[in-house]
């Protein structure tokens, strides 16, 4: 494994080449984390930023942060392997999306362009024990534990 | 220096100088570099920063139509992009990037350089890969391969502590299909006294080395 983040490192370095090893190594999945090659939170953190640069508002990068400083601190302090494969996308209300499918229901964490964020859990019917869960939270909120319901199972 | 035989119109699309250390420089310090008119002067352009809370990860890019100089906690890389300029050049140019990003961060504690040169070698219609890279391994999939990659690694005989990479990817740029040939030396600085700039020349004959050793006689011909 270091010696792919050595490597991946080093292809990445490149102005004029990093965009074809990208391509031929498929670094740029949108499946996050599920990328033995992802070298790190920040960078992942760096590739949404650069995506959704023209979309973006105030208010949501400082969301976007905000719970990239918890994934980091799950990554570095808890357990990196805690952090499962997720996927982002801007919908056509500008909020920004952070989500994971798993055999359970859907999880995913919805940043609002001007003033929330919100958790959402919608259970699949099949799976009776699983409860359906929805908050809000404000900028100055609880991220830590937004982030450990998002990665929960 | 040895004696290579120099190519009329050499393949490279890139060359990369880096210097890497071991101090924690101020984060004021990486700041104010950029800050510095000669080097506002000299790359207009500067990439916004990125962080996620931690200085640590406090980083940016400077660049202009040439060269891209990318200084970092831990790094300072100088590249060379948009063409070929002669190596005794690119070495003044970082020599001189250097000393006003130590006369602005201090003495630095150097563990390593490194010297990277990439090529591109352009595939004309029907010829094949293991035509033009020695290195190339011969397969049984014929034409329909449109990306490979592959590295090799190993110690150099000559030099001591210094790793070469060699990288060799088939790929599309610029719409043209070919080879990248990415030849990477990283020589360990085991004491900062031991670095100078004479180091860096001590890597130019052993990367031309590899490289006249890993094109064949057709690619040769092509590029002179």
């Amino acid at each position: 494994m270091d010696n792919l983040i050595e490597l991946k490192t080093i292809l990445n370095d490149s102005e004029e080449f990093s965009e074809s090893y990208k391509d031929i190594l498929d670094f740029y999945t949108e499946n996050a984390f599920n990328n033995l090659l992802a070298k790190d939170v920040k960078e992942l953190y760096s590739n949404i930023i650069n995506k959704y640069d023209s979309v973006l508002t105030t208010f949501q990068r400082e969301a976007l942060k905000s719970i990239f400083e918890k994934f980091n601190f799950i990554y570095l302090n808890v357990d990196p392997n805690r952090l499962k494969p997720f996927e982002h996308d801007s919908t056509e209300d500008s909020e920004l999306l952070l989500y994971r499918t798993t055999e359970s229901g859907l999880i995913n964490i919805i940043i609002n362009p001007e003033d929330y964020i919100a958790f959402s859990f919608i259970p699949y019917k099949t799976d009776t024990e699983k409860k359906r869960n929805f908050y809000f939270i404000k900028n100055d909120g609880d991220f830590q534990n937004l982030a450990f319901h998002f990665f929960s199972f | 220096m040895s004696n290579f035989p120099k190519l009329i119109n050499p393949p490279i699309k890139e060359i990369i100088f880096t210097i890497s250390f071991s101090d924690n420089i101020d984060i004021e310090k990486l700041d104010s570099f950029k800050n510095i008119p000669s080097i506002q002067e000299d790359f207009p352009s500067i990439t916004k920063n990125i962080e996620i809370g931690k200085s640590k990860d406090y980083e940016y890019v400077l660049k202009n139509e040439k060269y891209l100089m990318h200084p970092k906690i831990g790094s300072f890389s100088f590249h060379r992009i948009n063409g070929y300029e002669d190596y005794e050049t690119l070495v003044k140019s970082i020599q001189k990037y250097w000393a006003l990003f130590i006369e602005t961060c201090g003495s630095l504690n150097i563990t390593n350089i490194s010297v990277r040169y990439m090529n591109f070698i352009e595939m004309r219609q029907g010829e094949k890969q293991e035509e033009l890279l020695n290195i190339y391994p011969k397969h049984p999939f014929g034409d329909s391969v449109n990306s490979s990659f592959m590295q090799h690694k190993f110690l150099s005989g000559q030099v001591p502590d210094l790793i070469i990479n060699v990288i060799c990817a088939t790929t599309r740029i610029d719409n043209k299909v070919g080879l990248v040939l990415d030849i990477l030396l990283n020589k360990e600085i085991k004491s900062s006294s031991d670095f100078n700039f004479d180091s860096l020349n001590e890597l130019r004959d052993i990367k031309n080395d590899i490289f006249f050793r890993c094109i064949t006689p057709i690619t040769k011909n092509k590029y002179n």
